[in-house]
């Protein structure tokens, strides 16, 4: 286990070589694809660092190594694909070991109900990804991104016609994948079934690489996008952010919370790189690097009070029984809620200004109402923490727990004073 | 280089607060007294070189058009010398309460100092906004922590009330961002943008960032959330959030609002004035039927930031350095309410003061102190309040008579409610509550001797005070003029 997250640190130390490389002219390193794979090392690392036990608990612990490590090697191709084909393969390595994940505990009937729906509905997603990827082949001819790229200026109506369905499709597919309403409902529940290390994977790794994804999609298609279409996006941006802090306001069952939580986010990184387009990887790399941190150390403490379904009780009086943890989840939420100074502010406040500078200052006003009521709920769970217990104090957190909350703090903090993309 | 200690001392001496135990409050008072010298070599060097405005700047987050920039001037000086003087107090002020876990405590409050420090010399838009929102978590945590009944719903109350209207301030500031000539938040490149619009939207951005103001202070009808806050607060924090914490608001007034849209303020400021009037009389007349003291000072204190508010806005020298002072004053005084409030409490458990009465006659020091504070906070000449609200009152009238006249009511006014508390308090018959009254402690007679001593040494002489910000402001209407 640390021999192989030794070797993601190797790998992200490598990954920072400026050099591109092609492969095969189905994938290649640049200077778009090697920041988004140092993040999702970064939080790879994170992850097997803080959740190392899952595997310990588990029976047959190499199998759920080379799952995570299989569908690991699906998000690298995601950020990194030049050719659609490419894309397919990525969504399908990434998605299937999580689909088994997802239901690792065999014996819960919540974790096969979330296994079966994830996987319905996943293939449901895949099936729209490969018939938009079909459609855009029709419409130009080619999988390659750059190729696809350079012979939409010069199409036929009826195969701007295809293209525009295509398009459609494929951002269909992707809004499964990432979570915006309404392609959401399947999330909650799935993220509820879960053993919470996996529904921390799927709300860092899966997302931010079905993201980058989505980003090198959009750019492709930069200046060809009908005002129609664009409505349409910015509409799914007002309701993500929308649907998702309004029920996240009367969740209960932090879980669930959490899910609202990240679609949520979903909404905000959408309206970052649709607005932006050009130029937005410096911002989404921040903003998932930060939105990632944030949601481990809050799944890491989730996961050390509970490992079932936790009430947000369960956080009751918190903060007499469990110093450090409490003060880690404290600065999670306060950064998912934007508050400065914490780097989720920073983050928040890029892609509002990315909105407003593309001139969807009514989008800002969304964003700031939807701040405002993640704050309702964000600190409801804050305030919890805050009563008197009588629970007897939890059992202490191992060393190298302790160190990661630290390093996850600290980075949350750190991030703003010292930003680095 | 000279401004980075003024952030740097309290935030060192936050962190060895919390990591100093039980000699927490020790290191807490000495790391505000030290704050406090340093403020004061800042007066020196400020005054022997010919009051020219320290600077500081360094590049923070370029691609966003923000720095890390700082800037002294006179009336940021001012603003710097009442939160360190106010802080020692407030920490000597609870030096032998009983607070669960102090040394967090402390480490919060000197949190909280070294953000509103920041906020008071902040040179850049982003930056301001950036520690106005930072000094509210730690009093939020105060509150949340060690507040009294119902704390929970009252600080989540404040917390969402106050970060609503930031938010609008925030987003006044991206607008006028964007019509900045080099994309930067720098406070003068705001002020030229802020120039440049036309007054229609020079009025919608001064509606925007008096938002966060008018909540903060608070104005009426923003003000739900204060008279709330105050009152579960702990003693500590409620001398925070009304001694230091909302001059955050009036500074912004003079820094932020003013020289950013004088054409807007020209043409509609008449509003702002009108409801701070009307806040005034309000909050004023509120206060008189109040049972409780607490929360009589929490209306007294709407009342008098009314008055400072309106004053600010007509903007002339005498009202700005009219508010400059009163600032000053209403921090000191405020600091002395609520630590007559914290004694008497802790004697008695109860500050409704019909069950009070005649605690002069056990505790005559007591007595005799609280009727300087209170003589300080209705302005009577020769105390500090005098110079402040006359001032404040006279630039009002300068700039429209009704309204002048109207506000005038408020000493008038303040009379009536602070006397009435000071008469149902400590004169009368002794009630029982009040039985087993036991003398203040010589901590608490020497904190109570000092206020007094500033009340009355600002009252007699307040020149060298005036004098601190009298070229900065006069600089701050000129620019405007032009």
């Amino acid at each position: 286990m640390v021999i192989l997250s030794l070797l993601a640190v190797l790998g992200l130390n490598f990954l920072h070589i400026g050099s591109e490389e092609l492969i095969y002219n189905m994938a290649s390193l640049d200077r778009f694809s090697r920041p988004f794979l140092s993040v999702l090392c970064v939080l790879g690392v994170l992850w097997f660092w803080g959740f190392r036990r899952f595997f310990e608990e588990e029976k047959t612990t190499s199998d759920y190594f080379a799952l995570t490590l299989f569908s690991f090697a699906g998000a690298a191709c995601m950020v990194s694909y030049t050719n659609l084909a490419m894309l397919f393969l990525g969504v399908e390595i990434l998605s299937i070991p999580v689909y088994v994940l997802v239901g690792s505990r065999k014996t819960d009937v919540k974790g096969n109900e979330a296994s079966f729906k994830y996987l319905l509905l996943g293939a449901f997603s895949s099936c729209f990804l490969l018939f938009g990827i079909a459609l855009l082949y029709g419409a130009t001819g080619t999988f390659d991104l750059a190729e696809l790229q350079s012979k939409i200026i010069s199409l036929t109506p009826d195969n701007q016609l295809l293209l525009q369905i295509g398009f459609v499709m494929t951002v269909a597919a992707f809004a499964f994948k990432v979570a915006a309403a309404p392609f959401h409902f399947w999330a909650p529940d799935v993220y509820e079934g879960s053993p919470v290390p996996v529904t921390a994977y799927m709300v860092t790794v899966v997302k931010v690489a079905a993201f980058a994804a989505l980003l090198k999609f959009f750019q492709a298609f930069e200046g060809a996008i009908p005002q129609t279409v664009a409505w349409a996006i910015y509409a799914l941006c007002f309701l993500t952010l929308m649907v998702a802090n309004f029920v996240a306001a009367s969740q209960r069952n932090v879980k669930r919370l959490m899910a609202y939580s990240s679609i949520s986010h979903t909404g905000f990184m959408l309206t970052g790189i649709f607005s932006q387009g050009e130029g937005a990887e410096n911002l989404l790399v921040y903003y998932s690097l930060v939105y990632g941190i944030a949601s481990l150390t809050a799944f890491r403490v989730l996961w050390y009070l509970r490992n079932e379904a936790a009430d947000i009780q369960d956080f009751k009086g918190l903060i007499h029984t469990n110093q450090l943890a409490a003060v880690a989840v404290i600065l999670a939420m306060l950064s998912m809620a934007g508050i400065p100074p914490l780097a989720g502010f920073i983050a928040k406040y890029r892609v509002l200004a990315a909105a407003l500078a593309a001139g969807q200052g009514w989008l800002v006003v969304v964003g700031i109402l939807a701040s405002l009521l993640a704050i309702y709920y964000y600190f409801k769970l804050i305030i919890v923490m805050f009563e008197p217990s009588e629970a007897a104090p939890t059992r202490p957190l191992k060393m190298a727990d302790r160190v990661f909350l630290w390093v996850c703090a600290v980075l949350l903090l750190g991030l703003t004073v010292v930003p680095l993309v | 280089m000279l401004l980075l200690p003024i952030l740097l001392i309290p935030l060192v001496t936050a962190i060895l607060t919390y990591f100093s135990g039980k000699n927490a409050r020790y290191v807490a008072l000495g790391g505000s007294l030290l704050s406090l010298a340093y403020t004061l070599f800042l007066l020196y060097t400020y005054n022997t070189s010919g009051q020219e405005t320290i600077t500081f700047s360094v590049p923070w987050l370029p691609q966003l058009g923000v720095s890390f920039s700082l800037m002294m001037d006179g009336i940021s000086l001012m603003l710097t010398i009442l939160s360190s003087i106010v802080m020692p107090m407030v920490i000597y002020a609870s030096w032998n309460r009983d607070y669960e876990d102090r040394h967090v405590l402390y480490a919060l409050m000197m949190l909280m100092d070294a953000a509103m420090a920041g906020s008071f010399i902040a040179a850049d838009g982003f930056l301001f906004y950036l520690f106005w929102e930072i000094a509210l978590i730690p009093i939020y945590f105060i509150c949340l922590k060690w507040g009294g009944e119902g704390r929970q719903r009252v600080t989540l109350k404040f917390f969402l009330y106050t970060m609503l209207g930031s938010l609008f301030m925030l987003f006044a500031f991206i607008y006028l961002y964007q019509h900045t000539p080099d994309k930067t938040f720098a406070l003068q490149s705001l002020y030229e943008a802020g120039r440049s619009l036309p007054v229609m939207e020079q009025g919608l951005v001064m509606a925007g960032i008096f938002l966060a103001f008018a909540i903060k202070m608070p104005i009426f009808p923003f003000h739900t959330w204060q008279p709330e806050t105050y009152y579960i607060a702990p003693t500590p924090g409620a001398m925070l959030l009304s001694g230091i914490m909302l001059k955050m608001a009036t500074y912004g007034i003079i820094r932020w609002l003013i020289p950013v849209v004088p054409l807007g303020l020209k043409e509609y400021g008449i509003w702002l004035i009108g409801l701070s009037v009307v806040s005034i009389l309000y909050a004023s007349f509120i206060s008189i039927v109040q049972k409780d003291y607490k929360r009589l000072i929490a209306f007294a204190s709407i009342a008098h930031v009314g008055l400072i508010s309106a004053g600010l806005l007509s903007a002339n020298v005498h009202s700005i350095q009219g508010g400059l002072v009163e600032m000053l004053s209403h921090g000191i005084n405020s600091v002395g309410l609520f630590f007559v409030y914290d004694i008497i409490v802790s004697r008695t458990g109860t500050a409704e003061m019909d069950k009070l009465g005649g605690i002069r006659s056990i505790d005559p020091r007591l007595g005799f102190m609280f009727l300087i504070i209170v003589l300080g906070v209705v302005a009577l000449p020769f105390t500090n309040g005098f110079v402040g609200e006359f001032l404040l009152i006279l630039g009002l009238f300068e700039y429209n008579q009704v309204l002048g006249a109207f506000a005038g009511l408020s000493i008038i006014l303040g009379v009536v409610y602070m006397f009435r508390s000071f008469q149902k308090m400590m004169l009368g018959e002794v009630k029982d509550e009040a039985l087993n009254y036991k003398k203040q402690t010589n901590q608490e007679t020497m904190l109570l001797l000092l206020v007094c001593v500033l009340i009355i040494g600002f009252g007699v002489y307040p020149k060298p005070i005036l004098a601190i910000s009298e070229k900065s402001v006069v600089e701050l209407l000129q620019g405007i003029a032009q």
